[in-house]
């Protein structure tokens, strides 16, 4: 056997993909019918109130009450993208605190430099204890960092170094505000104050179905553009996430040790063995 | 419903799955065309055939939902949680099967014209070629075979893996190191690494 790769991925055939979609959702809605009237009626009423709400503001924004930039514009726009577009050679740092509705919250902290190989370093941190660090390259190094036995395990893998871009843990809110920006639905709303800064809001409202509908609300440093915060509401959903932290770096030799979860943690010890790595972490106390 | 679809699409794949949880029927609509060519692949990528992976897959989808109350979705894909559960249907694939043959009876066929018989030649190469690597693959131990498959095949990272499996990182990464070197000594005897089935 010469060649020793699966076959190349096929597309789920199309045809198949959109009766097989509709008929999973028809068996869902069924199950879930009873529910789903419940939840309706107070999307609606919700609904109602985030219609009027959207109608004062417009009232209030065209009568001049956010006064100076009532429609920034495209101009906006390209000074929001110009913040989060990162140039050769640069490090970004973020952190960011999230909210959701429920009221759990999470910290999430990364840098990333794209320039070849790329580098990556994130930890998230959830309010219900839970603590994820990785570190990762296009050189194929892969780093997991345990917080509770202060220990690193260092592998190489090959997984990694095959691909084009780092794979983040969960969401990359980067791409989604670039995605955001880029849509042709976005558009400057006014300006209003947080954390005592004067920042402009980039409101992108997604087509509304039913009295149904969404609005992201992206909030930049009016001065700069860069990132301050972004509240994602969905039909009396939402996740508020402030940016603590957004900045450029240069990619420095001191600046890209924060990419190595080694110099992080530099009295960490370093596993390379991954069956001595798993060892020390299941013997540790539990929390 | 575009607008509405539309809409969907901006969603995490967590949020989607808390929307279908309250009975938003086109929120798991929106999971499964994200995630079923994914899953397909997968499914094929195990069996080394093309139709058994594309009835499994809406199987797939159908046993993640009967296990809903059971499911916590951690992450914001969904795609660790559904090879989980591929990799359970594909265990356990006659039982679910006959589970779900009455359901899988009532999708409809499809309305446009498609043929079953699509690309035929170059399917029944690719499960010649699959079938021979599952030779292989199959004289690992099972456990070892599901991180090969998901890590090296499908490039789940180690961390999606262990969600996958419910397994510690650490044993996802000490298993697929014991995997692969069980397999390259399958390859080559001489030791020497054999290219493709340990890169994805």
């Amino acid at each position: 056997m010469n060649d020793h790769q699966p076959p190349e991925q096929r597309a789920f055939p199309a045809a198949l993909l959109r009766q097989q979609k509709e008929y999973l959702m028809s068996e869902i809605a069924r199950d879930g019918r009873t529910r789903s009237r419940r939840s309706r009626a107070l999307v609606l009423r919700i609904g109602t109130v985030g219609a009027l709400a959207v109608i004062v503001l417009a009232a209030l924004s065209l009568s001049g009450a956010f006064g100076g930039d009532s429609s920034p514009g495209p101009l906006t726009i390209d000074k929001a993208l110009a913040a989060v577009t990162v140039a050769q050679g640069e490090i970004v740092h973020i952190r960011i605190t999230g909210v959701d509705s429920d009221k759990s919250t999470f910290v999430q902290e990364n840098w990333s430099c794209s320039d070849e190989p790329w580098r990556y370093r994130g930890m998230t941190e959830t309010s219900g204890g839970g603590r994820q660090e990785v570190a990762i390259a296009g050189s194929g190094l892969h780093q997991v960092y345990d917080a509770r036995t202060d220990s690193i395990l260092e592998m190489q893998d090959e997984t990694i170094a095959a691909l084009a871009e780092p794979k983040v843990p969960g969401e990359s809110y980067e791409k989604m505000i670039r995605e955001l920006l880029t849509s042709g639905l976005a558009q400057g709303d006014g300006r209003e104050q947080v954390d005592g800064r004067d920042a402009v809001r980039i409101v992108e409202k997604r087509p509304v179905e039913d009295g149904e509908g969404s609005e992201n609300v992206y909030l930049v440093d009016a001065d700069t553009g860069r990132p301050l915060e972004w509240r994602i509401m969905n039909e009396g959903e939402n996740r508020i996430l402030r940016f603590d932290i957004y900045e450029k770096l240069p990619g420095t030799p001191e600046n890209l040790s924060l990419l190595d979860l080694k110099a992080a943690y530099p009295g960490a010890t370093v596993y390379t063995d991954p069956a001595a790595f798993e060892q020390a972490v299941a013997k540790a106390p539990a929390e | 419903m575009n607008g509405h679809y539309l809409y969907m699409s901006t969603y995490s794949d967590r949020r989607l799955w808390e929307r279908a949880l309250e009975g938003e029927a086109a929120a798991f609509g929106e999971l499964f065309e994200r995630h079923a060519t994914s899953v397909y692949n997968y499914l094929f990528r195990r069996c080394g055939n093309w139709a058994t992976a594309q009835d499994l897959t809406s199987i797939v989808f159908l046993e993640l939902w009967r296990k809903r109350a059971d499911i916590s979705l951690e992450r914001d894909s969904a795609l660790p949680l559904l090879l989980g559960v591929a990799t359970n249907v594909l265990r356990n694939r006659r039982r679910a099967e006959r589970r779900y043959r009455a359901a899988l009876e009532r999708i409809p066929a499809p309305s446009e014209s498609w043929s079953p018989h699509e690309d035929v030649v170059e399917k029944l190469a690719e499960e010649e070629r699959m079938k021979e690597l599952l030779g292989i693959l199959h004289r690992l131990p099972k456990r070892e075979q599901d991180l090969i498959v998901l890590c090296v095949w499908m490039e789940l990272t180690y961390e999606e893996a262990a969600d996958a499996l419910c397994l510690p990182v650490g044993t996802v990464a000490s298993r697929l190191s014991r995997a692969k070197r069980r397999l390259r000594g399958l390859l080559d005897p001489s030791g020497q690494p054999a290219p493709g089935v340990l890169e994805p």
